[in-house]
Parts: structure tokens; C-alpha cells; sequence
């Protein structure tokens, strides 16, 4: 009974999930801008801004606040994960006022990069302007994200941005596969289910990138990635660091991608093969018993993807795709589950 | 109807010269009386000239909080009493900043600097005070021939880490000792592997725990030279303290309003950054509600030297994203929590603030019926709202009273029958308890049909409100199941009869995709599909009516075990010790099945009777204001 209130939130927001009329609808729109004007009549408009900029944000923005207001229906550890999983955005601003300190970005590059956040805490400008890093910590007291910062202040000072990103992203991931350990029974197969590939295929995508981009040593990709991480652990990184390919360890994961393809395509359509199962299996759960995780982390999962899909079309747009190569490059076959 | 809907709001426009709108702004931030909104047209350019006062007025707003925050004062003080006029006065502000600047500057520099002393000596003593088991002089661990030793501490959750990441060498990793989050660790490895090791170490974040260069000996002869500087530095921070004290009280006048005054012009210029405007016009558009519109648009035209042009409507039907200003009365404020805990109404949504306190009143009142309990509840609340917990204080307190209320009717006094019942005892009617839940449910579901009618008719959504599931169809439909059901198992109505009646709102459930599809000519499903699809949401609708209303018999069965369980505690407090099993009980049945109560009252408002009608995607409506500015709203 635990989760009936989450589930009547469900209920409620699924009628808002873009369907196929709506759907053919943005299709038909020759420009952003229309595109935007759409949008504005949808269940995104709320968090939508007025000019088509930073319509990209407003999606976020939106994903953001649905997480919460599923969150607020739940308790214990089930809330705990859903607003570890919401903390995903404010984890990418942190990160984005972190290069913008360390790179004395512009003020309207920084903007155009930050996610406005209902319910946030943390003070974007002054983070982004902090005059040390020791100011910016100050910042971020009474926050999750204090620790890591603190940690990496005291032992290597200023450093890089890469050392506090690095720090942030592992707080982030290891709180976040702790808090799906905790769960047990169904709530904990759900959350597996559709959040594990997801923090599997990050933690290989961190330790392929650290392999061939950072020049690390294998010591220090392995200390930099996770070492739980749903089938793509410690183990996982071993191997990579060790010579294994892309399509490897998508094989162990139970994917398919092109053995012969370059890494950096190979990780996307790691990416995308994991992304579309991943929405698979929510629609599968989205229907399910009403009485575990499954539907409110299925809706979220099914608006991810379906926030994907409109930034696809958005910069498709922008870019002046055909309407085919378009709906390639988009998971369609959730576009209509919302109907 | 009034309190049933949000304030009604007027869509306006402002086209004001640039000469004046520092004073517009003005009477708009004080009236907090308009929820902007971002307009985008050709030719519109957004704040004009502004940007750069806006972002030199914000500096300045920061650096007057950094010199209150130095000196341990709080911002604080309504928005300035005279017009805010940033172009003008920036200046003059500034200089004021950079002399109470001047004062506190002096005091952080020795402050910080005294800081800074006191964290290296701390440290220095830590890592002196890590090596203290070790009990080897210092100089000892320097000069191995055969291996490359370090020592250092690491935070204590990335020991394991840095052992798996050392799969490629030989190493020794011994922890010490752990003190907090961090362990104190010997690492050892051959001298050709050394780079390995301590590039594995650093990026476990291994901080070296290096000794003052004087350090000979063993570790605890250091310590005692450190204490005696860390004293002295000590006794110079409380020494700053007192400075700091007497710096606050001299500079308190004038720095709190000069803050104040920052801040508003902060958000003034802020504003105005935001309005677009053509040539020398600057546009402010956004909602106004509709019983303030015309004292704000009297102010802002006495505020301006030329004519404003000024247009307003109410907002057309289909508008989306209009803000929400509910008007609910103070009484019944502190239940809008029950609402925006769920969501909050849309422009054209009822607002379900009045029917959800009533219904959850009624529900929770049923579940806890009880003088005792009820009165006792409500105190406890009370003294909650006196700490500070006023909205849920009320809540609970009212709560409370529904509960004594029901006690009445149930003639309980802490679990005693010591009242004649006004209506019945729960554990000797049992049946007719349940039955009276069952019909409180089908008037709370009704309530939710029709506030449902209502939103769709307001909103002119016909189909919705003929074939919806909530609406017309589903109505009949509801009422053909209950009552043409009851008549039917007693006998009064044939069976075909009653399968006639419910054809027709079934039929209109059933098909009602294809319909819609034909009437509003929209791109049509394959009719097969709708018609399996709208088969089962047919039959889906027929449980959940039946389910939605059966819900309700927890109203009963919670009436009943409250009473068992308190009629419980009554027996077993006669026996020894029976002040204390009394109180104990009573605190356990006030608290958590008074909280148990409470959820269950939250889970039938929202799923049973918000679900039928509330969609609660609202906006809130959020005025320019000197303290919130235009990103206010980006900051819900």
C-alpha cells in the first residue's frame, strides 16, 4: 500500500506523456520556435521559458520536478532514491558552475548550461563566481555534495576541475547504488531493473573515456570509476583498462553493438541500445502492480526518454534534418505510450 | 463558488518610456501585484542597456551581504521606504559600501589570517598525533634501501578502492589506525613500482602525512610544542571575537539598509533587464489579479511623467500556463497543505482547498472517533502551532476536534463508553458502520464527479465532460452500477432492465475514442485497435468504480479498532501499574494511530477523490517583488 499515493501521481501525470497525435504534431513543425509553441501547450510548458533558447533546460527542468513530486508521495527509502535520482540535475549544475569558476566562463555560457531546479538549495551564481575553492565548499555546507568537494580541497587544493568532477560524480553514483541496495523485494527488482543499466553504462563510459582521453594510469581509472555498478563493476574496469572493447562488454551486459565501429560510436550506440531497453522494460512495468517502485520509476524512465527524443527533434531542427534521419535517431516507439 | 476558485487575473500591458520605467518598476515591485511574463515578438529587444546595471547593483547587493556576513549581522527590513532608483544613486551607494568596507576589511584580514594559522597548526598536530602509535623516530622511516615507503591518511571508505585499483603490483597497505573518516595507512611497494603506487594513492585522495622539517624523535616530543602555539592562537581568535562584536553594534545603522537598499535596487534593475522593449518603449507584460488592477494601474500612471499605455483582458479560454493566486479565507489556509502537498490547481481548475478540508475532516473525524483522544490530539496540536508548526498545528488541531466530535456521536471518552451515543457504538454496529462508510465514500466520489463536471464545463471541454470516465458517461454509468445494482440484488428491478440502463453510458465509455476521433476530426486509430483498447478500460473503469467505493470501508474498520484497541487499554490499565499502561496507551493510540489515521485519510483524498478531478499542474503565481525579483519563479 506503500506506494498507492506515488501511484495516483502516476495515474495523473501518464495522461500527460505526449502521445502519437501529438507526436505527428511536433513533426510537422517546420522550425524551433513552433516547436517551442507546442511544447508551451504541453504538460512541459510550466517549466518551459519564453523564448525557444532554453527549451533544451526546460525539459529538464520539468524531469526534475516530476521526480520530486513523485518523491513526495513516497518515504523511506524509496523517497530517498527518488530524490537521490532528482539530485542528477543539481549534480550537473554543481559541475557546470565548477568549470565555470575553474574557466571563468561567461556569464550568458553558464546560464545557457545551468538547469533552473525547483527545490534547490544551492546558489548557482555565487558558486559559479566563487573567488576560491574553499569559498565555493563554504557554499555547499549542509548539502551531499560538501564531502567530496572538502575532500579533494584538502588534498589537492585548488587542483583541477577534473579532480572535483571526478569526486562529484562517484559521491553521486556510489549514494545512489547504495540506496538501490537498501531496497529490498520488488521496489529493489525495479529499481535494478531500470536504474542499473543506466549507472552500468555510465561507469563503462567513464572507464573508456579515462582510458584513451585522460592519459591515466589503470590505477587511477580503476580508483576514478565504480566498483559496484550492476554488472559493469570492478571487474568491468579491470578488463577495459586492460585492453577490452566497447563490444565486449556490451555482450556482457546482453547488448549488441558494431565490433568494428569507432569507441566514441560504439559507446553511443552502447548508450542508445541500453536506453532503448531500458524504456522497454517501462512500458512493460508501466502497467504493472500498482503496489511497488515500478510505475512511478517507470513514468520517469518513459519521460527521459521521451524528453530525449524532443531534443533530438529540437537540434534536428536547428540543424535542418529530414524528417527520416530525424526519426532515426529517436527511441519512436514510445512516442505513441503515452495514447 | 468564490472559494472554490483561484483569483480571477487580468492579462496586462504596460508600454511604458524608458524615462520612466525606473519609477513603474518601482510601483509594481512595492505592489507585488504582477506575475510576469515573458513575451517574444520581432523586433523586441530584452532590457535594453540594462544588463550591465543590473549586474553592477547585484555585485554590489553581494558584497554588502559579504560585509554583513563578516561581521556576524543578518540582512533584514522591509523593501525602502523611498522610490529605488538604481541609475541615480548606485553611486552614492557605493561609496557608502566601500567605507564600511574599509572597516571590516581590516578585521577579516587579521581574522583570516589568525584562521589560517590555527587550521595549519591543528593539522600539523593531527598528523603528529596519527604517527603516535608508531613509536619509531620520524627519520627512521626515510631511509629504506630496498623499498619505497609512504605514510599518510586516506578517507576510510577508499581503502578497499585503492586496494582493488593496485591489481597490476606488489604492495603492502597496513591501516594504522582510523580516526573519523579518514585512516591513517603505511604503503609499501618495491622502488621500481613507486610511481605506480603513488599516483594509485593520490587519486584515492591519500593526503601524506609530511613532519615539520624540524621534527626528530619520536612524534609525541613534536606534540608539545604545538600545543603551546595553538593556545596563543586561541586566545587571538576569542580577542577577534570581541573586535568583531563591537564592529557589528557601530556599523549596524547604517550597513542593514544600505543592504536593504542594494538589494531592492538589486531587483529593481533586475526587472528591467528582463522587459523587452522597441526604440524607446519598454513592454512590461504579466498577470495582475483582477481586484488589484485598477488601484496598480492608477499608481503606475501617477508614477509616470508621460501617458502609459496600458492594455488588459481577462485570459482568453484556452490560454495555458495562466498563474494560480489562491484566495482561500486565513481560516482555511492552513489546509491549502493538504492540497499543494499533491499539486497545485490550474488557472481554470477548481481549487480543491474547501471540499478537501471538509472531506478529510469527516474521514479522519470517522477513524478516531473519540472525546478524549480527540481533545488530547488537538492540544498536542495546539502546542505544535506555538512552536512554530502553525500550518499542520491547525490542521491536526481541527482534526482533533473531528475526532471529539465523533466521540459524541459514538459516546467514547478514552476508550470508555462512559456517553450515551448520539448515533452508535462501532463494535456493536459493526455492519452498519462499514455501510455508513461505504455512503460517505459514494458522497466523496461524487463530490469528485462533480467538481469534475465543473472544471471540464469551465474550461468549455464538452467531450471531456460528456464521455469522460469522471464526467457525464462515467457518472451514469457509476450510478446505473451502485443503484441500479442494489435495486437489482433486492429485487426491484429485473435484471435485463438494468442491463438496458447500462448500455448506454457503457456504450459511450466504450467507444468513446472513436468518437472523439470522428467529432473532432482528428488523425483516427485503426477502430479495431480502439475498440479492444476501450473493451478493457470499460471493464478497468467498472472495477475501479467498485473498488474506488469499497476503498472506504477503512472509515469503519479504523472506527472499530480504534475502539477495540482503546477499550484494551482500558481493561488492562484496572491491573497493576495502571496509570502507566493508561498513559502509555493513550500517548500510543494519540500519536501513531492518530498518525496512521492521518495517512489514511491523505491516501483516500488523493487517490480516491483528487484522482476523479485534479490534475494540480499549476503555476504559482509569483509577483516581482523586492525581495524575489523576476527569478523568483525560477527559484520554486
Amino acid at each position: 500500500m506503500r506506494h498507492a499515493a506515488a501511484h495516483a501521481q502516476v495515474r495523473a501525470i501518464r495522461a500527460g506523456l505526449l502521445d502519437r497525435e501529438d507526436w505527428k504534431a511536433l513533426l510537422r513543425q517546420p522550425d524551433v520556435p513552433s516547436i517551442a509553441r507546442l511544447l508551451r501547450d504541453s504538460a512541459y510548458g510550466p517549466e518551459l521559458p519564453g523564448d525557444a533558447a532554453g527549451l533544451e533546460r526546460g525539459l529538464d527542468t520539468h524531469l526534475a520536478a516530476e521526480t520530486l513530486r513523485l518523491s513526495a508521495f513516497e518515504w523511506g527509502a524509496t523517497r530517498a532514491l527518488l530524490d537521490a535520482h532528482a539530485r542528477r540535475f543539481e549534480l550537473a549544475n554543481l559541475k557546470t558552475a565548477l568549470r565555470a569558476r575553474f574557466y571563468a566562463l561567461p556569464e550568458e555560457v553558464r546560464e545557457s548550461a545551468m538547469v533552473p531546479l525547483p527545490r534547490t538549495r544551492l546558489r548557482w551564481r555565487a558558486l559559479s563566481e566563487a573567488p576560491t575553492m574553499g569559498a565555493f565548499a563554504r557554499l555547499l555546507e549542509g548539502t551531499p555534495y560538501a564531502g567530496p568537494v572538502n575532500t579533494v580541497l584538502e588534498q589537492k587544493g585548488e587542483a583541477s576541475a577534473f579532480a572535483f568532477e571526478v569526486a562529484l560524480d562517484l559521491a553521486y553514483f556510489q549514494a545512489l547504488v547504495r540506496r538501490i541496495h537498501r531496497l529490498g523485494g520488488r521496489d529493489g527488482r525495479r529499481a535494478r531493473e531500470l536504474l542499473g543499466s543506466w549507472i552500468a553504462v555510465e561507469n563503462l563510459s567513464w572507464a573508456f573515456r579515462y582510458r584513451s582521453l585522460s592519459g591515466l594510469t589503470p590505477e587511477e581509472t580503476v580508483n576514478y570509476t565504480l566498483h559496484y555498478a550492476f554488472g559493469a563493476g570492478l571487474e568491468a574496469v579491470r578488463r577495459i583498462v586492460l585492453g577490452a572493447t566497447v563490444a565486449d562488454e556490451a555482450r556482457r551486459l546482453g547488448f549488441t553493438v558494431d565490433p568494428d565501429a569507432p569507441e566514441d560510436e560504439a559507446l553511443a550506440g552502447l548508450e542508445r541500445a541500453a536506453a532503448e531497453a531500458r524504456a522497454e522494460q517501462a512500458a512493460r512495468l508501466f502497467y504493472g502492480a500498482p503496489f511497488d517502485l515500478g510505475a512511478p520509476l517507470a513514468l520517469l524512465t518513459l519521460r527521459e526518454v521521451e524528453a530525449r527524443d524532443l531534443v533530438t527533434l529540437i537540434e534536428g531542427r536547428a540543424a535542418g534534418l529530414e524528417d527520416a534521419a530525424l526519426q532515426a535517431r529517436m527511441l519512436g516507439p514510445f512516442a505513441g505510450s503515452g495514447a | 463558488m468564490s472559494m472554490l476558485m483561484p483569483e480571477r487575473l487580468r492579462e496586462v500591458s504596460l508600454f511604458v518610456l524608458e524615462r520612466d520605467i525606473e519609477s513603474v518598476s518601482d510601483v509594481i515591485l512595492r505592489s507585488e501585484a504582477l506575475h510576469p511574463e515573458d513575451v517574444e515578438a520581432d523586433g523586441l529587444t530584452r532590457g535594453r542597456g540594462w544588463g550591465e546595471l543590473a549586474q553592477r547593483a547585484e555585485r554590489l547587493a553581494r558584497r554588502a551581504r559579504a560585509a554583513l556576513d563578516a561581521v556576524g549581522l543578518a540582512p533584514q527590513g522591509p523593501p525602502p521606504v523611498a522610490p529605488v532608483r538604481p541609475t541615480r544613486e548606485l553611486d552614492a551607494l557605493e561609496a557608502q559600501l566601500t567605507l564600511a568596507e574599509a572597516r571590516t576589511g581590516d578585521w577579516q584580514a587579521r581574522a583570516e589570517r589568525n584562521r589560517r594559522e590555527l587550521e595549519s597548526l591543528t593539522l600539523t598536530r593531527s598528523q603528529l598525533e596519527l604517527l603516535r602509535p608508531l613509536e619509531v623516530p620520524v627519520e627512521a622511516l626515510a631511509t629504506l634501501k630496498h623499498h619505497h615507503l609512504v605514510l599518510g591518511t586516506l578517507p576510510s571508505e577508499n581503502l578497499a578502492r585503492v586496494a582493488a585499483s593496485l591489481f597490476m603490483i606488489a604492495f603492502v597497505l597496513v591501516p594504522v589506525r582510523v580516526q573519523g573518516n579518514r585512516a591513517l595507512v603505511v604503503a609499501a611497494s618495491a622502488h621500481h613500482d613507486a610511481p605506480i603506487l603513488d599516483r594509485a594513492l593520490r587519486s584515492a585522495f591519500f593526503e601524506p602525512a609530511p613532519l615539520p622539517p624540524d621534527a626528530r624523535g619520536e612524534p609525541r616530543e613534536a606534540l608539545e610544542s604545538v600545543d603551546l602555539r595553538i593556545d596563543g592562537a586561541r586566545a587571538r581568535a576569542a580577542e577577534l571575537e570581541r573586535e568583531r562584536a563591537a564592529l557589528a553594534g557601530a556599523l549596524q545603522a547604517g550597513l542593514v539598509p544600505l543592504e536593504a537598499r542594494l538589494r531592492a535596487a538589486s531587483a529593481l534593475a533586475g526587472a528591467i533587464r528582463h522587459f523587452p522593449s522597441r526604440g524607446e518603449v519598454f513592454m512590461v507584460a504579466g498577470w495582475v489579479p483582477q481586484r488589484r488592477f485598477e488601484r496598480l494601474a492608477a499608481e503606475v500612471r501617477a508614477a509616470a511623467s508621460a501617458p502609459v499605455v496600458l492594455q488588459s483582458e481577462p485570459p482568453a479560454r484556452q490560454r495555458r500556463n495562466v498563474p494560480t493566486l489562491l484566495r482561500a479565507p486565513a481560516w482555511l489556509r492552513p489546509f491549502q497543505m493538504l492540497v499543494t502537498t499533491y499539486g497545485l490547481s490550474g488557472y481554470g481548475e477548481v481549487d480543491p482547498t474547501l471540499p478537501a478540508a471538509l472531506t478529510f475532516l469527516l474521514m479522519y473525524g470517522m477513524m478516531f472517533g473519540d472525546v478524549g483522544h480527540g481533545l488530547l490530539l488537538a492540544g498536542a496540536a495546539l502546542l505544535l502551532t506555538r512552536r512554530g508548526g502553525a500550518p499542520l498545528g491547525k490542521v491536526m488541531a481541527a482534526a482533533g476536534v473531528s475526532g471529539a466530535l465523533f466521540g459524541v456521536l459514538y459516546g467514547t471518552v478514552l476508550g470508555a463508553p462512559l456517553l450515551p451515543p448520539l448515533w452508535l457504538r462501532p463494535l456493536d454496529r459493526v455492519q452498519d458502520l462499514l455501510l455508513a462508510s461505504i455512503a460517505a465514500g459514494v458522497v466523496v466520489l461524487n463530490l469528485g464527479f462533480a467538481l469534475n463536471l465543473v472544471t471540464r464545463a469551465r474550461a468549455r471541454d464538452w467531450s471531456g465532460f460528456l464521455l469522460d470516465r469522471n464526467g457525464v458517461a462515467g457518472l451514469s454509468f457509476y450510478w446505473m452500477l451502485l443503484g441500479g445494482g442494489a435495486l437489482a440484488v433486492l429485487g426491484r428491478l429485473p435484471l435485463w432492465a438494468l442491463l438496458a440502463a447500462l448500455a448506454v453510458p457503457a456504450a459511450a465509455l466504450w467507444l468513446r475514442e472513436p468518437l472523439l476521433d470522428r467529432l473532432t476530426g482528428r488523425d483516427r486509430a485503426p477502430l479495431g485497435d480502439a475498440l479492444v483498447t476501450g473493451f478493457f478500460e470499460l471493464f478497468e473503469t467498472a472495477l475501479g468504480y467498485a473498488s474506488n467505493s469499497l476503498s472506504f470501508v477503512r472509515l469503519g474498520a479504523f472506527a472499530v479498532a480504534h475502539e477495540g484497541l482503546s477499550g484494551m487499554v482500558m481493561r488492562y490499565a484496572e491491573g497493576p501499574f495502571g496509570w502507566l499502561v493508561l498513559l502509555v496507551g493513550t500517548v500510543v493510540i494519540v500519536g501513531f494511530e492518530g498518525l496512521v489515521v492521518g495517512i489514511q485519510a491523505l491516501r483516500l483524498e488523493y487517490f480516491e477523490f483528487f484522482g476523479r478531478f485534479f490534475r494540480g499542474d499549476g503555476v504559482p503565481f509569483v509577483p516581482l517583488s523586492f525581495q524575489g525579483g523576476y527569478d523568483a519563479r525560477s527559484q520554486l
